[in-house]
């Protein structure tokens, strides 16, 4: 399954992969059912929460997943039984490192035999009212929208 | 997690497709994989192979019934797509109880087509109660309400019926007080209170079948399951939907869902909080 | 009956005591490998561990190793509890001596089948 033709080999990152892995991981944990919305504007929202993960291989990258405290509440709460009154700054943040962690977990097997095969590193956050992770302008990146009721997410994924 | 070769997929989109009319396109393919995946473990598969082989030889009765529970499976919570709720109290609710009110003797009939865990279905019962004590209807009550749900998973329903929930599930979407006043506490778990849970009848349907076996309808819930379907069964269940969709009835489906071959048969009528569908003159 | 779930994730360690208390036992839980160690070593009576794998510090499966090679504990059940899902790695922590296995993510469901199933019990 491993012999060198049997590698997939993608032009672009594969963001619908991670995509799929998001989806999978929120619905899972949570129970909301993201969809994602094709036409929207980069700046639109502001993130106050940046779950993020490098990715080593040949073709490295950085999963980054932004939202806010409005999103990350009930998402948290959802997956925990916790009512969002009782949430702290904390546990919102472990909750998008966590899921951060299981995107790049899903996502690393359905790339194992492909040319943007990883492996994982530790999972971060970046906290922050209107926190921003610029990479250069040159770099193969994808990006995605992703919402359900209140919830509003932004997925990313840069080539390194 | 083992790699899903080409011909693996390809095996399975045409099981599942014929099994349950269900489209796994190529973005799915990952999904699959990491739903089958977990079912590859705990049946001690070591590649999908092996599972397929399964499926073709019948050797585990169960494994079919796991297969499609591991692929329709969805999560659900309490009153999802707060819109849906508001069209049911701001537009159906107010339209059925004058309905019930001339006419004695005629149930209003609701039909959740995508069932899951029961939380779609047991919300509306716990909105329509809600909603007659706090207008203080006395003439109308929640027997005049026939409650219908169906799913092609057997594991589901034995879930829903149940109406057991635990506290993480429970609160997902659902107040406390409402919690309180509709479920009883039995150790951790929640409990949907009889008199509500023997309300709804819950059958195991493929909405591949012919759907005149179950009557007419005021309210039909068909949400989050359509994306699933190929684009003839999608086709198909519209029309089989608006023969028996009363011709007042409402269908609501997913809030993100989107479907022109829908025009055919189905009236759009757009909202402040969101978008229902009524039967089109024609096919009435 | 003491379980003990060990991830360095709050979130993960909180669903994970919920789903238990559910079935009517007691959780506590440990943030790294080595506080696990220490509770164990405490008075606390421990009869089913779960068990993340990438933690800092010690990780899940040297912590599995080492426990399985302790008089003390070897007997203790252990659940893993990972992002790892590739055969090779079930396949090792299996080696080590893990009896049960549960990817994440999870659903409350998929947890607590797998909570009933390491304690012998059948799934009603």
């Amino acid at each position: 399954m491993s012999a060198e033709n049997d590698i997939k080999k993608y032009e672009v990152i594969p963001g619908h992969v991670f995509v799929a892995a998001l989806l999978e991981s929120v619905e899972r944990m949570s129970g909301f059912v993201l969809t994602e919305v094709k036409a929207f504007q980069e700046s639109e929202q502001d993130n106050e929460i940046i779950g993020a993960m490098v990715l080593q291989g040949v073709n490295s990258m950085l999963l980054t997943l932004g939202t806010n405290k409005k999103s990350a509440a009930p998402l948290v709460s959802f997956m925990t039984g916790i009512e969002t009154e009782d949430l702290d700054q904390e546990l919102l943040n472990d909750g998008i490192t966590e899921l951060i962690n299981m995107v790049g977990g899903s996502a690393r097997a359905s790339l194992e035999a492909t040319n943007y095969k990883f492996i994982l590193s530790v999972p971060f956050t970046l906290v922050g009212e209107g926190v921003k992770i610029v990479v250069k302008k040159r770099t193969d990146s994808f990006m995605a929208k992703l919402v359900c009721d209140q919830l509003n997410l932004m997925l990313r994924v840069y080539k390194l | 997690m083992v790699a899903l070769s080409k011909q693996e997929y390809y095996l399975f989109q045409h099981y599942i497709a014929r099994k349950c009319g269900i489209k796994l396109d190529d973005t799915k393919a990952y999904l699959v994989e990491s739903r089958l995946a977990k079912l590859l473990i705990d049946s001690k598969c070591e590649n999908f192979s092996e599972l397929l082989l399964l499926l073709e030889t019948n050797s585990d009765a169960n494994i079919e019934t796991k297969v499609i529970d591991a692929i329709t499976t969805n999560e659900t919570y309490w009153f999802r797509d707060p819109g849906s709720w508001k069209i049911i109290t701001e537009e159906w609710l107010p339209q059925k109880i004058t309905e019930i009110k001339k006419r004695k003797n005629v149930k209003i009939r609701v039909w959740s087509a995508a069932a899951s865990t029961g939380q779609e279905i047991y919300s509306l019962v716990i909105l329509i109660s809600e909603y007659l004590k706090n207008n203080e209807i006395s003439d109308v009550s929640i027997d005049d309400f026939e409650f219908i749900a169906t799913d092609i998973s057997t594991h589901v329903l034995t879930i829903a019926r149940r109406g057991r929930y635990d506290p993480i599930t429970i609160m997902r979407g659902l107040k406390a007080d409402l919690r309180d006043a509709y479920f009883d506490r039995e150790r951790t778990a929640w409990v949907l209170k009889e008199e509500y849970r023997k309300r709804v009848r819950f059958e195991q349907f493929n909405l591949q079948n012919s759907f005149i076996f179950w009557g007419k309808f005021d309210l039909i819930f068909c949400r989050d399951v359509l994306i699933y379907f190929t684009d003839a069964l999608r086709s198909e269940v519209f029309e089989k939907a608006a023969h028996v969709l009363k011709p007042e009835g409402f269908l609501l489906i997913g809030a993100a869902e989107i479907y022109y071959s829908m025009e055919d048969y189905f009236q759009k009528n757009i909202t402040s909080y969101g978008t229902y569908f009524k039967v089109k003159e024609a096919t009435k | 009956m003491k379980m003990l779930t060990i991830d360095d994730s709050a979130v993960v360690r909180r669903i994970i005591s919920a789903a238990v208390v559910v079935l009517g036992y007691e959780c506590l839980e440990a943030e790294s490998a080595q506080d696990a160690l220490d509770l164990l070593q405490g008075p606390e009576k421990i009869e089913l561990i779960f068990l993340d794998w990438n933690m800092p510090g010690m990780n899940g499966l040297e912590f599995l190793k080492k426990i399985k090679q302790d008089e003390q504990f070897k007997h203790i059940p252990v659940v893993m509890v990972t992002t790892e899902n590739m055969p090779e790695s079930v396949i090792e922590a299996v080696k080590a001596g893990v009896s049960h296995y549960i990817t994440k993510p999870f659903s409350i469901e998929e947890l607590m089948k797998k909570i009933i199933e390491s304690l012998g019990g059948e799934v009603n």
